[in-house]
């Protein structure tokens, strides 16, 4: 779906990325992992069209990401960052409907399929009853699900006036259980884990938390310095040397009984 | 509170076409629409066509240029504090204005009154300034560099207009300050005509913009991640907001206080689509200075109040009301 061949970004002099290559799959879920620093905001604003790499290409479905509009970019993925503050107030029915801007024209106002896409997004994260409800008054993790329901309303499309089919949707978040207690957590990782399998949406995560990588990702990409540091299933690739190379810190990993996932306890910094 | 939106298009609309009507000296309205008799020989018709109906044209549009304005640089800048006044646009119109009217320039311009020209390129100055300093660095401008650059340049300005004045005789300095107290008294249409084409440009522009300043509130890269064209929206906005702020400022002088409430005013009322809020702050922004300028003509009759007294004076606690009527829903 996402093709990253050998790109490298900077910002004035400072090299972020050097050289990536790497490859994300229809309906992956990829974690992406590395230090404070290590260049994962970059890469995911290189995967969404925000920034443009200095060397090498990316490609969206086999198109050149440079030769997209960024209209025709928002059509195909979606980003969600850790956190997002209103100037003024929304609802969040309108807030989850400005996902729709890349669809609408300038002067067209939603339509009855936006508002239908747009409430099975909400529904697709648990929050319909919220509809109405001020965004300001959320919970973080209510606030989070709201802008992954936009996102979803961005990605989706109608066929046939009937079901949403999401199945070329990309979803890129960064880091964005950062700010939540383990609750909201949770429910971040449920709704981002039934889009995956009941809607097919393809996941790129960032985070630094290694307990939600292994629970929810089948893809591992490990950066540090700007450059790939490992890359492949998260079963081969989440191990004790990987995670000593990457962040300096011995840990265990181990299989957790009841749900099968890896599980990883930090020990000491090395 | 669901109040429909005609509603308020419907008031704004009656309340200036009524607003001629309304003044210190009485009209016979049956001798103003009187043709037989002379123009020149025609007290009534030359009060109602000459110094009222011209007015109120003129205060219609200050305030519907000064609320959108405000609306569309809070969404701008992101910040609900910002007004038409905050980026330098006023200041520098000011300080076109003052020097015109201190140092006795004069041009004599069949189309368009001195002091106005005069403030107009003043804003423009103002408005070159803050564009260069906010430069795009990377794919957009800087809202911060916005922000800062125009309170800076406000300061300058203000102290540059101060020190005019200082320098300036009685005479002189007393209609300066005159003329930073706004006045809508445009005696005839021309100011309205010269500053119309410039007026029009920036609520075409801001036809344009709603859907995509709605997004905008989310963030630069939120909307960026939706497809907005950041900075081709900003710079948009930017221009729009800040021609609108000129032509306005040239007309009636720096009348503060519209910008700033009309627009939170009316998202009190109808929420914060831009598509809705942008027309709705035209219409009450209209009105509101329509009847504050009522105000100021009749309050202390004959003796004229400047509008921005009026604004200010009665729209303050006017706002504090609805506000606290808001919380307490």
């Amino acid at each position: 779906m996402l093709n990253c061949e050998n790109i490298s970004f900077c910002y004035e002099s400072k090299t972020v990325l050097r050289e990536i290559s790497l490859r994300i799959r229809r309906g992956e879920r990829t974690a992406v992992l590395g230090p404070n620093g290590s260049g994962k905001t970059t890469l995911l604003g290189l995967f969404g069209g925000l920034l443009k790499p200095k060397n090498g290409r990316i490609t969206l479905s086999g198109i050149d990401l440079a030769d997209m509009s960024p209209t025709q970019i928002a059509r195909r993925l979606a980003i969600v960052p850790q956190e997002t503050r209103l100037t003024f107030d929304y609802s969040v029915l309108q807030m989850t409907l400005m996902g729709r801007y890349p669809h609408l024209k300038r002067f067209e106002h939603e339509g009855l399929d936006d508002y239908k896409i747009a409430r099975e997004a909400l529904a697709a994260t648990g929050i319909s009853q919220l509809e109405d409800r001020s965004y300001k008054t959320l919970s973080g993790g209510e606030k989070q699900r709201v802008v992954i329901a936009s996102a979803l309303t961005q990605l989706w499309q109608l066929k046939d006036s009937q079901k949403p089919s999401p199945n070329e949707g990309l979803l890129l978040l960064d880091e964005p259980t950062a700010s939540l207690d383990i609750g909201y957590q949770l429910d971040i990782i449920k709704a981002l884990l039934i889009l995956n399998e009941n809607h097919k949406t393809t996941l790129v995560i960032s985070t630094h938390d290694l307990g939600l990588a292994a629970r929810l990702s089948d893809e591992i990409i490990m950066i540090r310095h700007g450059r790939l540091l490992a890359t492949g299933p998260t079963e081969n690739t989440l191990t004790r040397e990987t995670i000593r190379d990457l962040y300096d810190i011995e840990a265990e990993v181990h299989r957790n009984q009841e749900t099968g996932h890896l599980m990883v306890v930090p020990l000491a910094r090395k | 509170m669901k109040t429909p939106r005609v509603v308020f298009h419907l008031a704004a609309f009656a309340i200036c076409v009524l607003a001629p009507f309304v003044g210190s000296t009485s009209i016979n309205l049956y001798s103003a629409f009187n043709f037989e008799i002379p123009f020149s020989d025609n007290i009534d018709a030359q009060i109602l066509f000459i110094a009222r109906i011209p007015r109120v044209i003129a205060g219609a549009l200050v305030g519907a240029a000064l609320a959108t304005s405000g609306v569309v640089l809070q969404a701008l800048l992101r910040n609900p504090l910002a007004t038409p006044f905050t980026l330098g646009v006023s200041a520098g119109g000011s300080l076109g204005a003052i020097l015109v009217i201190v140092l006795g320039f004069s041009v004599s311009s069949p189309f368009v009154p001195t002091v106005a020209l005069a403030s107009f390129i003043g804003s423009l100055t103002a408005v070159s300034i803050v564009y260069y300093l906010a430069r795009f660095r990377g794919n957009r401008l800087s809202t911060n560099v916005l922000l800062l650059a125009g309170v800076t340049l406000n300061s300058l300005f203000s102290a540059t207009i101060m020190f005019v004045q200082y320098m300036a005789d009685y005479t002189q300095s007393f209609y300066s300050i005159r003329w930073l107290m706004g006045n809508l008294d445009v005696s005839g249409y021309t100011p309205i005509i010269s500053a119309l084409p410039l007026l029009l440009v920036a609520f075409a522009v801001f036809c344009y913009l709603p859907r995509a300043l709605n997004v905008l509130t989310l963030g630069a890269d939120s909307a960026s991640a939706r497809g907005v064209n950041v900075l081709a929206t900003q710079r948009l906005a930017f221009f729009s907001a800040s021609l609108a702020t000129g032509a306005a400022v040239a007309i009636g002088g720096p009348i503060g206080f519209i910008g700033i409430i009309i627009p939170h005013a009316v998202r009190i009322f109808v929420g914060a689509d831009h598509r809705v809020v942008l027309p709705i702050s035209a219409s009450l922004g209209a009105a509101f200075l329509v009847i504050c300028d009522i105000g100021a003509r009749t309050i202390l009759s004959p003796v004229e109040l400047p509008v921005g007294v009026i604004t200010a004076m009665f729209g303050g606690p006017f706002f504090l009301w609805i506000l606290v009527r808001n919380q307490q829903n």
